[in-house]
């Protein structure tokens, strides 16, 4: 009998597993994403024996390494250490069509490639024997292996032949914290002669109880800090690492798991549709059944059977194909992460992908097949469909004022609640799934500010450190620089919040000044120097409240401030403050001060940069183009973006290709007989047309609005919450409403296109067919 | 001299049945005329309904002319015969095909307002209608599953008048009911032969036959003879034998 079934309805068998295979496609996808691809992290940690906590020390004297050395050597947590010489230094250079920053470790080749803590693996060599090489996140179109590279160590630039790339995983991406930069001995040699980079100690720490690792970090930082005044400490720990290299990778599987659960519950909901019009439809034929001496548990069964055999199948056939996928999705991956990972076959989560589509598609049919057990025989062999569904008539045409085909449309659309409950979850999931993709565009695509200051808090167009000593008469020189047309401090360094956690320190002069005031999204900035502004993230996590006193500790002093407003930057994945320079300077001076400038429209802002370090040669360590930073480091992301946006679209539209293939066809074969009818009354194949795409548009557009208007105001409490692992607490993205306009309007076209395309099946249908009989 | 309405010439029409190709009608011509009331009988596979579909638009001939009026509709696409059917036809069929999701009135007045713009001037016509054939105003309101065989024909045969057809095809309209009331449903075509609606029936119930001016019979797709029985009069015995004289020469 299932196979009888499935027979009959081939095209519906189709679309129904088309459906189920794209959700256990992309429920595979999510879970092999969420599951081993996350834990390649891992796996790379252990094969490199690397470290999890990681601190460059400026100084390379036995002071520093003997304390060092005592310090962890009196640490019980601490399994294993390794301590190297290498440079250290803020660093620039163009990649990824902008430009990438950060303290970067300088280490000679052969220290580097001998190390038994955080060893390092190289993945290709050009075989120049000079040169440098680099992480291999960074091997891109503009830099490869055979090229050059013009790296700018603090404000010297120097140009190296590119020897090849390399994993290194605690310190592989400009989002570890420190970026490791291999030399091969004669440009190590050559760096160190000439003073470009400051001498350090890199010192690579493995613990025994993983979990503490932050804490470590900070702890080790408080220490050197404490003991040496002044000190310059860079760092990061196996948490941060392990987060930021993978947010490309949790942004692509909440994406892909959302879209995967979206398909899926659609799929349900048109395979329950089709129940129960399978089962209106055989009323006669299921009475007929019964009558002889059938079960209702065995027509549920078969239904079950086929149902379940046919979604197991196109499970699997998803979960299959899921891997030609997958080695796209890990060349995008991979140029986020920086982390090789090798595509192989995974039984568990195509087992559970397989297991949660069959177990769903069971569960659907079990429901929406229960109304068989109320199916009388008698009742249904005298009475058939009519007597079950005919209660009143809709839309009266002696009444209507509409035209008639817009009314016997509406009639139809009335009598269709299980079309119009299938059309109406279909489209208002779509509906979400589009304002999502709007909010992408238009926040993310079209233009990055608002993402930016989401994840960075602030940005400017130059950012220039200098040296205490000369903040002053830099100061008096930018304010009388017409093309400065703002400049304000915002410098950031490591504090630590006595019995918690390292937190990232940014300190300003005036609020007022800042580009970006939603960075503290509630309470407010600090004002006075007892205040500060912590991250709500940790906030949350660690019971604190506005108008709580917390101590903070930096230089081996601490005091007390009170919480007046909560921050979200995701840079710091939710573990960040904000002060007042007189609020930080209670617990130290500073030895050099980062200020943001906002530079008059049209200005050259590397000239600029060039020009400032020339004019103040010696006492500005850096000069920042912060736009091409962004851009490169935005780039990945974009990209990731523009994918998952077109994905989305395109799997929308096909969804919405496949659920109105089901219902047009089911109303088809349904109002067969009565579009025969209709046209041995005159009516034409065009009328025929019109009236059935007619007939979905209510529910379409209706769910439409509703999941727009609804998707617009619950979308920024989802990414929120979506977002709330990298320490977004609230999301204030602008919903484009030209975008969400024209893709309602989209949705809508395109629903009555497609609707309209599958009814000129329509015109097959001839009136003298119906009189014969056939 | 009668008005010719519709005329058919070297009317062909073949069907593939399992390959072979068979040929139910052969060459027919044929001129139907204004205000008659004619009948197609001929035993069962004769090609009855076949002609009644082709002459109606409802299906192409394969073969030969079909002119309506001044105006040649063998050659008009699917959609023009639409047209064509809408305007000047109107249909009784012996399952009597009921749209099963409206209601009685609506399953007129989808027919009437097609054609008319003048949704007043329609609705009057089909209550005129309905109370012409006894559908009182409760049964207008009922769908097609609650009505008895007799009321579905006799809204039936509204629906195929809603647009005052030039002529009226009916397929067997009392095929599918008890003698009773397919008496009450001829008594109605009658009724409105008699006022000037031109009507073709297929059927092959003498009783029914009666019923008609002309009676054409068709064997294996020719028309092998025709019969004029003059106006129908109700218990005319002269008719009566004249159209089983007539029968009996065809071999009925």
């Amino acid at each position: 009998m299932a196979r009888s079934n499935l027979r009959r309805a081939k095209g519906q068998t189709v679309a129904i597993s088309a459906l189920v295979l794209i959700a256990a496609m992309m429920l595979n996808l999510w879970l092999m994403l969420a599951t081993d691809y996350g834990e390649n992290f891992v796996r790379c940690h252990e094969k490199a024996n690397a470290e999890h906590v990681t601190v460059a020390v400026s100084g390379t004297d036995d002071e520093i390494k003997n304390f060092l050395a005592q310090t962890l050597d009196s640490e019980p947590n601490v399994s294993e250490y390794i301590m190297n010489d290498c440079f250290n230094m803020t660093c620039t250079f163009d990649y990824n069509g902008g430009e990438t920053n950060g303290w970067f470790v300088f280490m000679n080749e052969q220290t580097a490639l001998s190390r038994s803590v955080g060893k390092v693996e190289i993945t290709e060599n050009g075989g120049a024997q000079s040169g440098v090489y680099l992480p291999m996140i960074y091997e891109t179109g503009d830099i490869r292996a055979g090229g050059t590279i013009d790296i700018n160590i603090g404000s010297n630039t120097v140009t190296y032949n590119v020897c090849g790339f390399f994993n290194s995983v605690m310190m592989g991406s400009h989002n570890c914290g420190l970026v490791q930069v291999i030399l091969t001995q004669d440009k190590y040699d050559e760096l160190s002669e000439l003073g470009y980079a400051f001498g350090a100690t890199l010192c690579s720490v493995r613990l025994k109880d993983i979990s503490v690792n932050a804490d470590y970090e900070a702890e080790l930082k408080s220490k050197i800090s404490e003991r040496f005044n002044n000190i310059m400490i860079n760092g990061n720990c196996y948490d941060l690492v392990r987060q930021s290299r993978y947010i490309a990778q949790m942004i692509c599987s909440g994406v892909i798991s959302t879209m995967a659960l979206l398909v899926l519950m659609i799929a349900l909901v048109v395979i329950a549709s089709n129940i129960v019009n399978y089962i209106q439809v055989n009323m006669k034929n299921l009475g007929a059944l019964k009558a002889v001496g059938y079960t209702s548990g065995q027509l549920v069964r078969t239904l079950l059977l086929q149902f379940t055999g046919l979604s197991m199948l196109a499970a699997l056939a998803g979960a299959g194909l899921s891997y030609l996928l997958f080695p796209a999705v890990n060349d995008m991956m991979i140029s986020q992460t920086g982390i090789p990972y090798a595509v192989r076959f995974l039984p568990f989560p195509m087992f559970v992908a397989v297991a949660i589509s069959a177990c769903a598609v069971s569960l659907s049919v079990w429901l929406s097949a229960r109304k068989i057990k109320k199916i009388e025989p008698i009742t249904a062999l005298r009475s058939g469909v009519q007597a079950q569904t005919l209660k009143r008539n809709h839309i009266p045409l002696d009444k209507a004022k509409v035209p008639l085909n817009a009314a016997l449309a509406l009639k139809t659309a009335l009598s269709g609640i299980k079309h119009n409950v299938t059309v109406c979850v279909t489209v208002l999931v779509l509906s979400l799934v589009v304002v999502f993709s709007g909010l992408m565009a238009e926040n993310v695509i079209g233009d990055f500010t608002p993402f930016l200051n989401l994840i960075v808090g602030e940005t400017a167009d130059s950012c220039i450190n200098v040296e205490a000593s000369a903040e002053q008469e830099f100061l008096q020189q930018m304010r009388s620089d017409d093309r400065v047309e703002k400049i304000y401090l915002f410098h950031s360094l490591n504090v630590v919040h006595a019995g918690g956690a390292e937190l990232m320190a940014t300190m300003y002069d005036d609020f007022s000044e800042l580009n970006n005031k939603s960075v503290v999204y509630e309470g407010r900035f600090p004002e006075r120097a007892d205040e500060i502004a912590v991250a709500g993230k940790y906030a949350g996590e660690n019971d604190l409240k506005i108008g709580d006193e917390i101590s903070i500790t930096a230089n081996g002093k601490t005091e007390k401030y009170v919480i007046c407003g909560y921050t979200q930057i995701s840079n710091y994945l939710g573990r960040d403050c904000l002060l007042t320079r007189k609020g930080y300077e209670r617990l130290g001076s500073i030895i050099s001060a980062s200020y943001y400038i906002n530079l008059a429209n049209g200005v050259d802002i590397d000239e600029f940069n060039a020009e400032a370090k020339e004019k103040f040669a010696g006492k500005i360590s850096t000069a920042v183009n912060i736009k091409t930073v962004m851009e490169g480091a935005a780039k990945v992301y974009v990209t990731l973006m523009k994918i998952i946006v077109i994905a989305i679209l395109v799997l929308s539209a096909l969804i919405i290709a496949f659920v109105l293939y089901l219902l047009v066809r089911t109303m088809l074969n349904n109002k067969k007989r009565d579009y025969g009818i209709l046209k041995s009354l005159g009516f034409t194949s065009g009328q025929l047309v019109i009236q059935t795409a007619l007939a979905f548009m209510p529910a379409v557009i209706l769910s439409t609005v509703a999941g727009l208007i609804l998707g617009s105001i619950v979308i920024n409490p989802l990414m929120s919450l979506f977002l709330s692992g990298i320490g977004i607490v609230k999301c204030t993205f602008t919903v484009p409403a030209g975008f969400v306009t024209a893709a309602g309007a989209g949705i809508i076209a395109l629903s009555f296109a497609i609707a309209c395309l599958l009814s000129l099946k329509v015109k097959k249908i001839a009136p003298c067919a119906l009189l014969r009989g056939e | 001299m009668k008005e010719v309405i519709l005329k058919a010439e070297n009317l062909c029409k073949t069907f593939s049945d399992g390959g072979v190709q068979r040929h139910i009608l052969k060459n027919i011509d044929l001129e139907l005329y204004r205000g008659d009331f004619t009948v197609i009988m001929g035993a069962s596979g004769a090609g009855k309904s076949t002609l009644l579909y082709s002459l109606s638009g409802m299906d192409a001939p394969d073969e030969g002319t079909l002119t309506f009026g001044d105006k040649v509709i063998s050659d008009l696409s699917q959609d023009g015969l639409a047209v064509f059917r809408r305007e000047h036809c109107g249909f009784v069929f012996q399952q009597i095909y009921l749209i099963d999701g409206m209601s009685v009135t609506d399953n007129v007045l989808c027919a009437g307002l097609l054609a008319s713009k003048d949704k007043k001037q329609i609705i009057s016509r089909a209550k005129e209608l309905f109370a012409s054939v006894d559908i009182s105003e409760d049964t207008q309101k009922k769908f097609p599953y609650q009505l008895s065989g007799g009321e579905a024909q006799r809204a039936g045969i509204v629906r195929a008048l809603i647009n005052s057809p030039e002529i009226l095809f009916a397929d067997e309209p009392t095929g599918a009911l008890n003698s009773k009331t397919g008496l009450d449903v001829l008594d109605t075509l009658t009724e409105f032969n008699e006022r000037g609606q031109s009507v073709v029936m297929v059927t092959h119930d003498v009783r029914s036959a009666r019923r008609g001016n002309r009676i054409l019979y068709l064997k294996d797709g020719v028309i092998m003879g025709e019969c004029d029985l003059g106006a129908y009069e109700h218990g005319n015995a002269e008719r009566h034998e004249k159209l089983a004289a007539f029968l009996k020469d065809m071999g009925w």
